[in-house]
């Protein structure tokens, strides 16, 4: 526990130290709030053009302003995770104090768990700073707890199961630049690996929509949380997880 | 190969092979978590739970049922219909679904008889059942109809001249006789005169042309049956009402002594006898039908105002503005046709018109038999609906003959009728859950915090941070 501690300690003052935390929060929040200024605008514009009672009560602001805007951010989110997760093995390998970390009396699961929970922390308060949107809106129309409680519920294992993979592939090289590319790359596929199914003329559903990172979130958008979705998340990030310790594992034998 | 690269070549394929069997049980773990399947509801109005009356039947399902469903591409429409046959299956491991797109899979379309996107064909034990509306109340009854073990027929009248339901004649009804059974549901002849009481298993009953008058006591059987819930149409040409005039108005429908006339009709190169019908009530069942229909000598059925007392009488289709009811078919046949203000009836003129009785609860017609009776008896709430007899009246028999079936939307129309009448008498209803509409107007002032909300808290303080922190390590250096 006292190894866990100190690595997420370390772990979390390098990132509060580094630019590559705040270029990344900068950028996405600053995408977020484009979002919902433009959503929040397109919700005022239809409320304008709704001439009758009939169309005018389809329009809220759950489902005009916070479902679109979750899912655009999952979207976001997956071009700029791999930002914070680059660094997480691949520069100790190129400094060369995974050699030093090794030497410490740490088992390898504490060092994994603390790198993991540092970036956590760090994506959790990046997702916080979205938070004064939402209360915003809340204070302009009635809006749904319940899908922004399963919105960022999703939104949260969503990041998580992205900055796994992200560790796992920063794991296997020294080089930042690689490992944010190729885990770009690999989120990339298992977000357009379900798209096969789409135009195959199926309407999803089926292997390859399973496996497809975003079909899982749509649900929680819509207030929904399946345990299949949370499943899903919990054992990707398990995979990517185990794999980042057999390849610790495996560099500690290769010495 | 040297020795130091020859352990790294086992211990990276050690380090691939542990994660492919790590991943296996994953899968196996996946698979059962899968199984098992729970959705949380989390909105505020319960949008994305089934009601208790789905559930209900969700759970007394007995044969395996699987949803075919041809979303349509607009809207949210996809969503939700995935979301409501998604919790559907989760409530029940015999229900399961696809999503199939229509524009690619015609022939599947096609086989199902699917006229619409939006459409569920539901598909059970070699039985089908379409549901044309993408909402639960109208999948919870398409799986009670569906689930029904008797099979509920279509029964034609027969013995006053009606139009034949068989043969090759321009008048005969081999055309829609076809499509009625394509809908599932069997066709047969009825001897009013000869039956004791109206089949149990009737889905509807359909006059067809009847030229000669329906004695008394077959129209105390349609009064009693009507009257219990049942489902009629009745079909009338001109100049011959069949002995129904009266019977037809109790239940709120006139009819008139007239032809109708429509001389835009005669544009079209048809005769002027042959109105053209554009105009539907968009507050019914037509809602959304725009397909021009042709009633080949047609009389005008009238809405009697005000309805007795309980009745709903509602205007189905109507003719456009330029045609009138022509009372003096004298002058027809003289070749002189002109509207005159005095004697005739203006357009537009209604040519179907649609009686909805009170509820009423009568056991004996509502579906009574075999498991439908048992469901009841489980207590799922089927007993407690009330059966609504239902009428539409049709100024035309011809329209839906062989010679002008395929003609423009007869067809469709007739069979929308039809699929309306021969729901079940006393539906399931569900009330939808949605949110309450709440249209956004923002004041000068919102809008600009709204731009500063947006722009410059969240991103401003990271900035802000950002160089702070810079600043703190510029100076330590």
């Amino acid at each position: 526990m006292n190894g866990f501690l100190a690595v997420y300690r370390r772990e979390l003052a390098s990132y509060f130290q580094s630019a590559i935390f705040y270029v990344v929060a900068f950028v996405f929040l600053g995408i977020f709030g484009y979002l919902f200024f433009a959503s929040v605008l397109a919700y005022g514009y239809f409320s304008f053009q709704a001439q009758d009672p009939m169309m005018a009560s389809q329009l809220n602001g759950t489902e005009m302003v916070l479902t679109p805007l979750f899912h655009d951010t999952s979207v976001v989110m997956l071009l700029v995770m791999p930002l914070l997760t680059m660094r997480a093995f691949a520069e100790e390998r190129k400094t060369g104090t995974l050699e030093l970390l090794f030497t410490y009396p740490l088992r390898d699961l504490e060092t994994l768990l603390g790198k993991l929970a540092a970036v956590l922390t760090v994506f959790g308060i990046v997702l916080a700073g979205t938070l004064p949107c939402v209360a915003f809106l809340s204070s302009l129309t009635p809006i749904d707890p319940g899908v922004i409680a399963s919105s960022y519920t999703g939104l949260f294992l969503l990041g998580s199961a992205f900055l796994c993979l992200g560790i796992f592939v920063s794991s296997l090289t020294e080089n930042q630049i690689v490992a944010a590319v190729v885990s770009f790359g690999a989120l990339l596929a298992f977000w357009l690996i379900g798209v096969v199914e789409q135009f195959s003329g199926g309407g999803g559903g089926g292997p390859l929509s399973y496996l497809s990172i975003l079909e899982h979130f749509d649900a929680f958008t819509r207030g929904v949380v399946d345990t299949r979705d949370v499943a899903f998340y919990l054992l990707f990030c398990a995979f990517f997880l185990f794999g980042t310790l057999r390849v610790l594992e495996s560099m500690r034998w290769r010495g | 190969m040297p020795f130091g690269r020859s352990r790294r070549v086992r211990t990276g394929s050690q380090t691939a092979l542990a994660m492919l069997a790590f991943a296996t049980v994953l899968v196996f773990a996946g698979l059962f978590v899968a199984r098992f399947p729970e959705r949380i509801d989390l909105t505020d109005v319960g949008a994305q739970s089934l009601s208790e009356e789905t559930r209900k039947v969700l759970a007394s399902l007995e044969t395996d049922v699987h949803a075919i469903a041809f979303p349509s591409r607009e809207g949210g429409g996809p969503e939700a219909l995935r979301d409501l046959l998604e919790n559907c299956r989760v409530a029940s491991r015999r229900f399961t679904y696809e999503m199939v797109d229509a524009e690619r899979n015609l022939s599947l379309a096609k086989q199902y008889e699917v006229r619409s996107l939006d459409t569920t064909v539901l598909v059970a034990g070699g039985k089908s059942h379409n549901v044309t509306e993408a909402t639960e109340q109208a999948l919870t009854n398409g799986l009670r109809e569906l689930l029904l073990d008797r099979e509920r027929k279509v029964y034609f009248t027969a013995g006053h001249g009606e139009h034949p339901l068989e043969g090759t004649t321009n008048e005969a009804y081999s055309g829609v006789r076809g499509d009625i059974q394509g809908a599932n549901f069997p066709v047969e002849p009825l001897t009013l005169i000869t039956a004791e009481k109206i089949p149990d298993d009737a889905a509807a009953i359909i006059i067809g042309g009847p030229r000669k008058p329906f004695m008394e006591p077959e129209i105390e059987l349609l009064r009693a049956y009507v009257l219990g819930g049942g489902a009629l149409i009745v079909l009338l040409d001109p100049e011959n009402d069949a002995g129904l005039r009266e019977l037809l108005k109790e239940w709120g429908v006139g009819l008139d002594d007239d032809l109708i006339v429509d001389k835009f009709s005669r544009m079209f190169g048809g005769d002027y006898t042959t109105p053209v019908v554009m105009e539907y009530n968009a507050d019914s069942f037509m809602a959304g039908f725009n397909v021009a229909t042709f009633f080949p000598e047609a009389r005008s059925i009238e809405p009697l105002s005000p309805a007795p007392p309980g009745i709903t009488v509602t205007r189905l289709a109507s003719t456009s503005q330029a045609a009138w009811g022509e009372r003096g078919t004298s002058e027809i046949k003289e070749g002189v046709v002109e509207f005159q203000a005095e004697t005739d009836i203006p357009g537009p003129v209604p040519v179907a018109v649609l009686s909805e009785l009170p509820p009423r609860d009568v056991p004996a017609q509502v579906p009574a038999e075999g498991s439908s009776q048992e469901n009841e008896g489980d207590g799922n709430g089927e007993a407690e609906g009330a059966a609504r007899g239902r009428v539409i009246v049709f100024g035309d028999s011809d329209f839906i003959a062989d010679a002008y079936l395929g003609l423009s939307g007869n067809a469709d129309f007739f069979l929308n009728t039809l699929e309306y009448l021969a729901r079940e008498a006393n539906p399931v209803l569900i009330e939808r859950r949605q949110r309450e509409g709440a249209p956004l107007f923002m004041t000068a002032g919102q809008g600009q915090a709204l731009t500063l909300v947006s722009f410059a808290l969240s991103p401003g303080l990271v900035l802000l941070g950002g160089l702070m922190v810079w600043r703190s390590r510029r100076k330590n250096r």
